[in-house]
């Protein structure tokens, strides 16, 4: 099942920044990726929500820098 | 012998802050748990944030946002009161009240922190569900580091104030003892047996503040592997 998610979430995040899912791994960031800008992470954090329907809390969308912070977010609200 | 400097994160709400009022509660900086132990281990690197009236989860993700490369040793939570305890209006009921009528605050404050009220509306400031999301997170991010969570605790006497605290206390800390089973410190007996709680029946005074340092060092701190082979300068 944590495939299927992380999967899932890859495929939300290489859309909104137009790169390839396989270039995703955990070290993928606001840093590292050109495209992750404050506009994209803003569609980023509202295209997860919608997709797994959750609402995140105001203080985790604060530390979503990163896409493992992002992966274990969206698992511990799902599992 | 390694030199490598022993990691300690220290997160609490406000009950590991010192307090100046009212006097016969008060307990400086230097008496309060966290610089105990800081005393007990004085060559290890630390970073405390202790921050009053915190929910576990925004306390929590000040650490995911500033120190989650840094992969501490060891990390110490005291949190969760805030988040269980019995309210009578949400936050956000809060705030807008603060901010339309605050001339009236001190009025209508009597009215949101009267027992009867709190008992008759009994919400949640955080839900269980999310306290819990909040806490698989962070043991997740932080998945290398020994985790010690000092358990949810009041005198009993606090239900005076927070009528069905008691119960919520004990509802979060099993939650806390679910996702840290071995990192759950009980406090409460001690403090209790040896008159550690200030006026409030919630915060610590002085001979709390040591209780909790001698637990946590005791039980946990000598335990960590390989801590004898950090230098001591």
């Amino acid at each position: 099942m944590n495939i299927d998610i992380e999967n899932r979430i890859k495929k939300i995040i290489a859309k909104i920044l137009v790169i390839d899912p396989s270039e995703i791994n955990d070290g993928t960031s606001f840093g590292t990726v050109d495209s992750w800008n404050s506009i994209n992470h803003k569609k980023i954090i509202n295209a997860l929500e919608r997709e797994f329907d959750i609402s995140f809390d105001k203080y985790e969308k604060e530390t979503f820098f990163n896409y493992k912070i992002i992966k274990i977010t969206i698992i511990a609200y799902i599992c | 012998m390694k030199n490598d400097k022993l990691k300690i994160l220290i997160l609490t709400g406000s009950i590991g802050n010192p307090r100046s009022f009212p006097l016969t509660d008060a307990t400086s900086l230097d008496k309060t748990y966290p610089y105990l132990i800081r005393d007990q281990f004085p060559d290890a690197i630390y970073w405390q944030l202790s921050f009053g009236n915190i929910t576990t989860n925004e306390l929590l993700s000040q650490a995911v946002g500033y120190l989650h490369d840094w992969n501490p040793d060891i990390i110490i939570i005291q949190s969760g009161i805030n988040d269980c305890r019995p309210e009578a209006i949400s936050s956000f009921q809060k705030e807008l009240i603060k901010k339309f009528s605050h001339r009236f605050f001190s009025i209508i404050r009597k009215i949101i922190y009267n027992p009867k009220f709190i008992k008759w509306r009994n919400l949640y400031r955080v839900s269980p569900k999310r306290f819990k999301i909040a806490l698989i997170r962070f043991r997740q991010i932080f998945i290398s580091s020994r985790i010690i969570f000092i358990e949810i605790n009041a005198h009993d006497n606090y239900e005076i104030a927070r009528p069905n605290v008691l119960k919520r206390i004990n509802e979060f800390n099993e939650i806390i003892k679910n996702i840290f089973p071995e990192g759950i410190i009980r406090v409460k007996d001690q403090l209790v047996r040896q008159n550690g709680y200030n006026s409030d029946n919630l915060h610590l005074d002085a001979k709390g503040h040591s209780i909790v340092a001698k637990l946590v060092i005791k039980k946990y701190l000598n335990e960590v592997n390989g801590y004898s082979n950090y230098c001591v300068h």
